[in-house]
């Protein structure tokens, strides 16, 4: 099965090829990492006066990995419509995998009015829509986890099947919108959707300035009881409920400036049927300078905040509270617009905070936290050919 | 004193042998209905920026541009666009893989861009001034001049 569908890709590249103004490109990204980890756990004991109890545990890897590499083929069919492909090939441990990552044709009616069809990023932020799987064109090793697509750890889904409609260019202040309708979470545009919900995400943007972009956008969906979570962090949800996705985000980005700066912020609720109302966010803030057409040296921060507090977990995104600060320090170095490397060195504190065990008025154990905290160093080889 | 005296001359000659000095012209196909481009207007519609599709002939904006290593695409690069060549290519692969934007036609020589904008209804192109012979000024439309 794996062949045929090997043989038909092939098939269809090199016809492409034989057509008029189509492109492909290969992207690969191996990355070196060394990550050292340290584990703690505190117990507070019983009743806020027992026991106190730590402990540490510390780990270490090293790692070579081959990264996602992504097959990218678009074309202008006519004057008016063009189509993409986006496939990723990645390995892990034995196992290698394929996803269709995109998949759309779009028609354009003019500057303010286009229609896109297939599978594609939702236009949910800036990120999401500007830097697809080819790393080579984001400016860091990893996306910030605001905005980390399911399959590289992150927790909400970016991408959807469906139908957009979209305009840009609109006024002097360059306005642009984007709607999309699409089947929505948990769901990839596989046959295995029974109910008749649709998500809708919408976008409205306008870039004041040459390069400035201030963005919002917002999905608004449902989710389903006794399906995953998007992340697989949840076999199945305990409860439905309307799910609404709001971001903001302010993006200065010009090829003629030196300075670089995206800060986008998610916040997530879920009014799920029985349990209530759950929330979540997360942001981060990212800056660079080029401090020549070559070197750009950058920091990435990132804040997560999945649930509200030690009662109140969102399971939207994970059974337990957990709180997350990552920060990224590095610099990368374009050789050219095909080969770029990058270095970064990343420190995360992640801590998981565990509901009280209590047995009647009694509390148990009260304030058990799991504290992990990750230094890592990677390297990346970014190229495009 | 006299050391000074001789090497602001020969910097001032080492500059200017390596700065982009062709003069280039930009053509829009014949079809076209827009006259003159500023500099800045000439950057905006061959960047597809502003507009994606030319305003009266409803056609799509094609930026031609040359295979790298010439005088006139250094020249381009530097007095319209303000941007080095991977900028610009990473400008338009940005775009290309957001939205299926065709990246810009490229092409060996002048004559061959001359061609294509003849050719192409929506095309806009840059060629160097020498090469706009009486037979190709008949075929494009020269908008702007760049000194």
């Amino acid at each position: 099965m794996k062949k045929l569908f090997l043989i038909i890709i092939c098939a269809t590249v090199y016809n492409f090829t034989l057509a008029q103004d189509t492109k492909i490109r290969f992207f690969g990204q191996p990355e070196f990492s060394n990550t050292s980890s340290t584990q703690t756990n505190n117990f507070k004991g019983v009743s806020n006066v027992g026991q106190y109890i730590k402990r540490d545990t510390s780990t270490s890897k090293t790692n070579f990995n081959t990264g996602t590499f992504a097959l990218f083929v678009t074309s202008q069919l006519s004057d008016r419509i063009s189509v993409l492909s986006e496939v990723s090939f990645s390995t892990s441990g034995n196992k290698s995998s394929f996803e269709l990552q995109r998949l759309m044709v779009r028609y354009n009616f003019q500057d303010y009015f286009s229609v896109r069809a297939g599978k594609m990023f939702v236009p949910l932020g800036y990120w999401n829509n500007q830097f697809t799987l080819g790393l080579i064109l984001q400016p860091t090793i990893q996306r910030p986890l605001a905005l980390r697509t399911v399959s590289d750890g992150g927790v909400l889904q970016y991408k959807d099947t469906g139908v957009q409609i979209e305009g840009e260019n609109i006024t002097s202040a360059r306005l642009s919108y984007k709607v999309l309708v699409g089947n929505g979470i948990g769901y990839y545009g596989s046959n295995d959707k029974t109910d008749h919900h649709v998500a809708v995400t919408a976008q409205v943007a306008a870039e004041p300035a040459d390069g400035l972009k201030i963005i919002a956008s917002g999905q608004f969906d449902r989710v389903e009881k006794g399906r995953p979570n998007p992340n697989g962090t949840i076999a199945a949800l305990p409860d439905g409920g309307q799910l609404s996705l709001l971001v903001g985000s302010v993006a200065y980005r010009n090829p003629e400036k030196k300075p670089e700066f995206i800060a986008e912020f998610v916040h997530q609720t879920t009014n799920f049927d029985n349990i209530g109302k759950r929330t979540s966010y997360s942001g981060y803030v990212y800056g660079g300078y080029k401090v020549t057409g070559k070197i750009t040296p950058y920091f990435l921060y990132n804040y997560t905040q999945a649930g509200a507090s030690s009662t109140e977990a969102d399971p939207y995104f994970a059974p337990l509270p957990v709180n997350i600060n990552t920060l990224a320090i590095g610099a990368r170095y374009k050789f050219n617009s095909n080969f770029i490397v990058k270095l970064e060195y990343e420190n995360t504190l992640n801590k998981t905070i565990y509901q009280d065990i209590t047995a009647g008025p009694l509390t148990l154990d009260k304030g058990f936290t799991n504290t992990s905290k990750n230094n890592t160093l990677r390297a990346q080889l970014a190229f495009v050919f | 004193m006299r050391k000074t005296l001789l090497i602001i001359p020969i910097l001032f000659i080492v500059m200017t042998a390596f700065a982009p000095s062709a003069e280039i012209a930009i053509i829009l196909n014949k079809e076209n209905t827009i006259e003159r481009l500023t500099v800045g207007e000439a950057k905006l519609y061959w960047l597809r920026k502003i507009k994606k599709r030319w305003p009266d002939l409803n056609k799509n904006i094609k930026p031609v541009d040359r295979k790298s290593g010439n005088p006139e695409q250094d020249a381009f690069y530097a007095k319209v666009l303000g941007m080095s060549a991977t900028d610009v290519e990473t400008y338009f692969s940005q775009r290309q893989y957001e939205a299926a934007e065709k990246p810009q036609d490229k092409f060996a020589t002048d004559a061959a861009v001359i061609d294509f904008v003849a050719e192409e209804a929506g095309a806009i192109g840059f060629v160097n001034t020498a090469s706009l012979t009486a037979e190709a000024k008949a075929k494009v439309k020269i908008v702007l001049i760049v000194p």
